[in-house]
């Protein structure tokens, strides 16, 4: 089974050189999180990675002058919209840059689900990511996990990928279980916050190469 | 892009000729593709079958299951009526898909393309069990549409649910054709948790399969030509 996987919150070279084994690799851009990185910073990484790997630019309610940047500078094949995003402010950054866009749905119990459907026939992708049991500051990377059979048996009328939580070690359940396709790691393959492990992302990569 | 009504396969569910006459009347001249299978054919055989088709692509849903040289004979038969499509049922193994490519192939340039069905969507994961096939149902779909393709196989049909993972897995020159597809405006029918039209395109189906969303709507004609208009704006 063909399952895509992406790693998000790279800041590191050696954590690039890592994920060029991946399908897409993330970069995020917003400063409270630590694995922030500079647009600029982010395309000198990314200049390692083989073209086909998909370029993400996770952005947290960002206005418009820093995805124009991201844009500019960073040159992303995705948008990623990480914070409270309506849908009307997704479909106008769409129109706006250009871009797929993938919309973050921070989910916790079945009712969570219910925000994808605003964004039915607007996002390009969703990405299903837990939502921590208290504020952490941090809308993502925060090693949350939710129940993976919400997501049983569902289609969102777009691409969809899992996050939240995910490890080498339990990504084989959680695609059994939810179904998924597509797959994202950030605080699952570090030693701490912002501080990737190059084995664990060596390990979860061919883990879910192995699906 | 070429006219999206040739990506649309309007499933004709009919056992008599004068009906399915009547529903591509109702349809008129936008119908660029349709599908008849069983009931039909049973009834009314290949010349029933050209009678009513005419000179549109034609989708020949057989789901042919058998010995290898018995599917491979059907197929060979069933090129009598040039189908665009025909099918055949992945689970008789890949010495049959094998078969069934190569009979297919002696018919030329005029071809059918070969679809697979995988697991019918009338199962779950208990009468998977029941019939000693391993489930969950999804990944059984997954895996026997590998075989497909891995068989000469040119395409599945498979559902909406599916066409992210096939998408994927198969690469962009396999074809996957998808039932299972409500219009955003159409009542839900039978079939839970529809997709529409555009939807599912931009998932990644070459082909929508819709029946009675068309063939039962008050005036057919429109609501073909509103799923086109939704695919034409993608």
């Amino acid at each position: 089974m063909s399952v895509q996987v992406k790693i998000c919150g790279l800041n590191a070279p050696d954590a690039v050189r890592a994920a060029a084994e991946a399908d897409f690799a993330g970069f995020v851009f917003y400063g409270p999180s630590p694995r922030n990185v500079t647009p600029a910073t982010a395309a000198e990484l990314a200049a390692k990675l083989p073209r086909q790997v998909k370029r993400v630019a996770l952005t947290v309610d960002a206005d418009d002058a820093l995805l124009r940047l991201a844009l500019v500078e960073f040159k992303p094949d995705i948008l990623q919209l990480h914070g409270k995003e309506p849908p009307d402010r997704v479909a106008a950054i769409k129109h706006q840059f250009g871009l797929p866009v993938m919309k973050a749905i921070p989910v916790r119990e079945a009712a969570d689900l219910d925000a994808a459907k605003a964004y039915r026939g607007i996002a390009d992708w969703l990405i299903f990511d837990g939502k921590p049991g208290r504020d952490t500051g941090r809308p993502g990377g925060n090693a949350a996990t939710f129940d993976w059979a919400l997501l049983t048996g569902k289609a969102f009328g777009t691409r969809w990928m899992l996050s939240g939580g995910l490890t080498a070690s339990n990504v084989g359940e959680a695609v059994r279980i939810s179904g998924a396709a597509t797959v994202d790691v950030s605080s699952g393959v570090e030693d701490k916050p912002g501080h990737k492990n190059v084995f664990k992302i060596k390990r979860f990569i061919k883990a879910v190469r192995a699906l | 892009m070429s006219d999206p009504t040739s990506r649309i396969i309007v499933a004709i569910d009919r056992m008599s000729q004068a009906d399915a006459h009547a529903d591509l009347k109702r349809i008129g001249p936008r119908l660029g593709f349709v599908k008849l299978g069983l009931e039909f054919f049973v009834a009314n055989g290949p010349q029933g079958v050209r009678a009513v088709a005419g000179p549109l692509p034609l989708f020949l849903d057989l789901k042919l299951h058998d010995i290898p040289n018995t599917v491979a004979g059907g197929v060979r038969s069933a090129c009598s009526v040039s189908p665009r499509f025909l099918t055949i049922h992945a689970s008789g193994g890949e010495a049959m898909m094998r078969a069934a490519a190569e009979a297919a192939k002696a018919a030329g340039s005029s071809r059918p393309r070969l679809l697979a069905i995988t697991v019918l969507t009338s199962l779950d994961d208990a009468d998977l069990k029941a019939v000693g096939q391993s489930g969950p149902a999804r990944d059984q779909a997954r895996r026997l549409a590998s075989l497909a393709q891995k068989s000469g196989i040119d395409g599945v049909v498979c559902s909406p649910h599916e066409l992210q993972a096939l998408r994927q897995e198969c690469g962009k020159d396999f074809l996957l054709v998808t039932p299972g597809i409500r219009p955003a405006t159409s009542d839900s029918n039978d079939q839970k948790r529809a997709m529409t039209p555009s939807e599912a395109i931009r998932l990644g189906a070459d082909y929508l399969v819709i029946g009675r969303p068309i063939t039962q709507a008050d005036d057919p004609a429109t609501a073909l030509a509103k799923i086109a208009d939704e695919i034409a704006r993608l």
